[in-house]
């Protein structure tokens, strides 16, 4: 009889923590689907100035980041010229 | 083969450092508001000090202007940092309020050498156009330089890891692995430029009517232009054997597959 009731709490104890345990969410906040990093996966860095993810070696990636780069060359060209505005400085006349 | 590609990685590993450099820029370009010009005895009719009232506050105005635009381009560096954009924009703010105030004094002028000392002031004391803005989009052209020398960088390493990847599926990557050492040296030389130009230029200050110095101040923009210059002529270059690296890629890849499928 000792033996039966033993085992009654055992089960009960079980339950009540299961059910504490699934109150708490901790059991759903881990969703179906949602799992993205199961594999060993990095998430991607997130990418900067127009350029793709720094671990993103892709064709598509190749060409973004290519993008991004004549963007930035475009501003360099405007910046080094603007350089030259200024220096024919004339003194203002009396 | 993998070694070429560790030496061409070991070249795109280069420590961007511009920081530092710019750091001396901030105080190089300083007010010099304080400065006073000799007032010579001058005598000057009512409509010729008006008109000289209406050019010195047209030049003023359009210093303002052209310093409240450069103050917007300095927000936009991304490669020094905060401290250093905020005490050169700073500097910028003084030279504005400067200007606010040499503006108010000259429309308050009563005496023809003090007018023609102030009016003189605006080119010779300041040098706007002559230095300061030079100074400030050498710096501007210099961070983007290095924003440009990390980008490509960042592809470059993509690019070395596709090359060892072709090379281990079998493509023959000699030419590639050229093209990424030539990257390399490409960027590495031209984020030297970038950096030249700055330190050549930061440390100038106006040369308050001294001929000698202008001309040395002059002299010194043109190098620091010509470093920006030459900088650039790498960045093509980089450019073109990034291109030539990709279509390299395209042709090992076509290649091997072509022997896969043959076998």
């Amino acid at each position: 009889m000792s033996k039966v009731f033993k085992w009654v709490i055992a089960v009960v104890v079980i339950v009540v923590l299961g059910l504490l345990v699934w109150r708490s969410g901790w059991l759903t906040s881990v969703k179906p689907g949602m799992q993205t990093n199961t594999q060993g996966t990095k998430a991607p860095a997130a990418p900067t100035n127009g350029m793709s993810a720094s671990n993103d070696a892709s064709d598509a990636a190749l060409v973004q980041d290519s993008a991004a780069i004549d963007s930035q060359m475009q501003g360099y060209s405007a910046d080094s010229a603007a350089v030259d505005s200024g220096l024919g400085d004339k003194s203002v006349g009396q | 083969m993998k070694k070429n590609i560790l030496v061409a990685l070991s070249l795109l590993g280069f420590s961007v450092a511009l920081a530092p450099v710019l750091a001396s820029a901030a105080t190089a370009v300083t007010t010099s508001a304080n400065i006073t010009t000799p007032v010579a005895t001058v005598t000057m009719s009512a409509s010729a000090m008006a008109a000289a009232k209406a050019r010195g506050d047209k030049e003023l105005d359009r210093r303002i202007a052209a310093l409240t635009d450069v103050n917007a381009r300095i927000q936009t560096m991304q490669k020094v940092t905060d401290a250093f954009k905020q005490n050169l924009a700073t500097n910028i703010q003084t030279q504005i309020t400067g200007f606010a105030a040499l503006k108010s004094k000259i429309q308050a002028d009563t005496d023809a050498g003090v007018l023609k000392a102030d009016v003189t002031s605006i080119t010779q004391s300041y040098r706007v156009y002559a230095l300061i803005l030079p100074q400030v989009r050498i710096a501007a052209a210099a961070d983007r330089g290095v924003l440009i020398a990390e980008m490509m960088t960042t592809l470059g390493n993509k690019l070395a890891a596709r090359i060892q990847a072709a090379g281990k599926g079998g493509a023959d990557v000699t030419a590639l692995t050229a093209s990424l050492n030539d990257l390399g040296a490409k960027i590495s030389d031209a984020s030297t430029q970038a950096q030249a130009s700055v330190s050549t230029s930061a440390a100038l200050t106006p040369d308050g009517g001294d001929k000698t110095k202008m001309a040395s101040n002059t002299a010194t923009l043109a190098k620091a232009r010509a470093n920006l210059a030459a900088a650039e002529k790498d960045f093509q270059a980089a450019r073109k054997d990034i291109d030539s690296i990709i279509k390299g890629l395209k042709v090992a890849a076509s290649a091997t597959t072509n022997t896969t499928v043959s076998h």
